[in-house]
């Protein structure tokens, strides 16, 4: 079996690897500059302004791909002599898994960005808050295009059949 | 009457595996399917296949099995009727469609089957073999005797090939999301290769296909017979001049008969009426020395 084909049928795992990839190449990086990089090389008030920011789009993008999940699980399965249907009800189960994935990303950006408000108030970014916040961004990213991608196809195919 | 056409091959021991001796291997394998119906089923990712031993053969006898391609409830039919919907057709999950094909495995190295467009390859009763009773053996078409001859003339001076495979029943059920989802929407790709090489009809007359290729065209017609649809070769002889086809897959020993259905089941011949037209096919080639003279597939390869 190819990779591809193993991310395809365990597609929840692709935001997990996004975000051990990003948060060990981040952290090599940063050894490797010794001197912050990317956010923890900003100021204080832009930090904190990006933080600020993060826990509000990160709560709203949420509660958008828990929406998704519900209508994708609001597609039951439909009467279908031709045999297709449980394998694309078993798709659009491996969609919910990128979905809830992400999901788990936003929820790490929301507590992180949150810590990091309070936590987070020196000239230079803390190194741990700073790296998976960015991996846990570039995550959720991935999960959530994969899943919108995922339900445009669903959609697509309903409004066919 | 159902059209059957009885093709031959020559069936051989593989190398470095015990010698397939066809009397013993279908006894046993008799012998479990007996005790275990269920078992006779060989089932994996691609295709589901079935045996019913007629006789299992002895030395001096040859073994008599019907070969079936079965249909799993994720890949069976659908039933319809004019001005209804497509519905299911009415089958519990251990009942299958079949596709049957009857074939005779004589002890001298022949074996013959009726084959017809539905009918599953004894490449898969090789498979079959392997995966039930350990036993392997392998099938080789047998061509009419003067289809090398004609290559010959052909050799050097091939113009076109044209080869096709289409095998829908190939679809691997178990996809990822996006391997399910995607071709729902934009469809299905079903895997088929057609080829077409020719030097064409507008260029030099004296121009032909490299010997690489044409190697590989009869490399193809040696190993993957039972996946070709569609194998001609044209090319000018060299004797003549004049510009032959030679269509491959029908240069096989072959003989076609029509034989009296069953009355129970239209579309399938009687079982006992294939396997006696089998051997009586089988007694006449041999009485002609056609199986001497026949030409296996490696024949077809210059080297």
């Amino acid at each position: 079996m190819s990779l591809t084909s193993w991310l395809d049928k365990h597609l929840w795992a692709i935001p997990p690897l996004v975000f051990l990839a990003a948060e060990a190449g981040l952290l090599a990086w940063s050894k490797k500059s010794h001197s912050p990089t990317l956010m923890a090389s900003t100021p204080l008030t832009a930090r904190q302004q990006v933080y600020g920011s993060l826990t509000g789009s990160s709560s709203a993008l949420l509660g958008l791909a828990l929406a998704a999940v519900a209508i994708l699980a609001a597609f039951g399965p439909r009467p279908d002599p031709t045999g297709r249907e449980p394998k694309l009800a078993h798709a659009r189960t491996l969609l919910v898994g990128s979905l809830f994935a992400a999901s788990f990303f936003l929820l790490v950006i929301l507590v992180d960005a949150t810590l990091a408000l309070a936590m987070d108030a020196r000239s230079t970014g803390n190194i741990a808050i700073v790296t998976i916040l960015e991996s846990s961004i570039l995550a959720s990213v991935v999960g959530l295009l994969l899943g919108g991608l995922g339900l445009a196809l669903v959609i697509k195919e309903r409004a066919q059949s | 009457m159902v059209t059957r056409q009885l093709v031959f091959y020559r069936w051989t021991s593989i190398e470095r595996r015990p010698p397939f001796v066809p009397g013993s291997v279908f006894s046993n394998l008799q012998t479990k399917i007996t005790r275990d119906p269920d078992s006779s089923i060989v089932e994996n990712d691609e295709v589901t296949t079935a045996t019913m031993v007629a006789e299992a053969g002895s030395p001096t006898e040859p073994a008599k099995v019907q070969l079936l391609a079965l249909r799993g409830p994720d890949s069976r039919p659908s039933r319809w009727k004019p001005g209804e919907p497509l519905g299911p057709l009415p089958l519990r999950d251990d009942q299958y469609p079949a596709d049957v094909t009857h074939v005779m495995m004589w002890p001298d190295g022949i074996a013959a089957q009726d084959l017809h467009a539905n009918a599953p390859r004894l490449g898969r009763l090789s498979y079959y073999l392997r995966h039930q009773v350990n036993a392997y053996v392998a099938f080789e078409p047998l061509y009419q005797a003067d289809m090398l001859e004609r290559l010959k003339q052909l050799r050097g001076q091939i113009r076109l090939v044209e080869l096709s495979m289409t095998r829908p029943e190939y679809i691997a059920d178990d996809r990822g999301a996006f391997a399910t989802l995607i071709p729902s929407v934009y469809g299905q790709r079903v895997p088929s290769v057609s080829v077409h090489l020719g030097m064409g009809r507008r260029g030099p007359r004296d121009r032909f296909i490299d010997g690489a290729t044409e190697e590989a065209v009869f490399q193809i017609a040696e190993d993957a017979h039972d996946y070709v649809d569609r194998l001609v070769v044209a090319g000018r002889n060299r004797r003549t001049g004049k510009t032959e086809r030679i269509n491959l897959l029908n240069e096989r020993l072959q003989e076609k008969v029509d034989v009296a259905p069953r009355r129970d089941v239209p579309a399938l011949p009687d079982e006992q009426l294939v396997f006696d037209l089998l051997a009586k096919s089988y007694i006449t080639f041999q009485a002609d020395g056609q199986f001497e003279r026949a030409i296996r597939a490696q024949a077809t390869r210059a080297r």
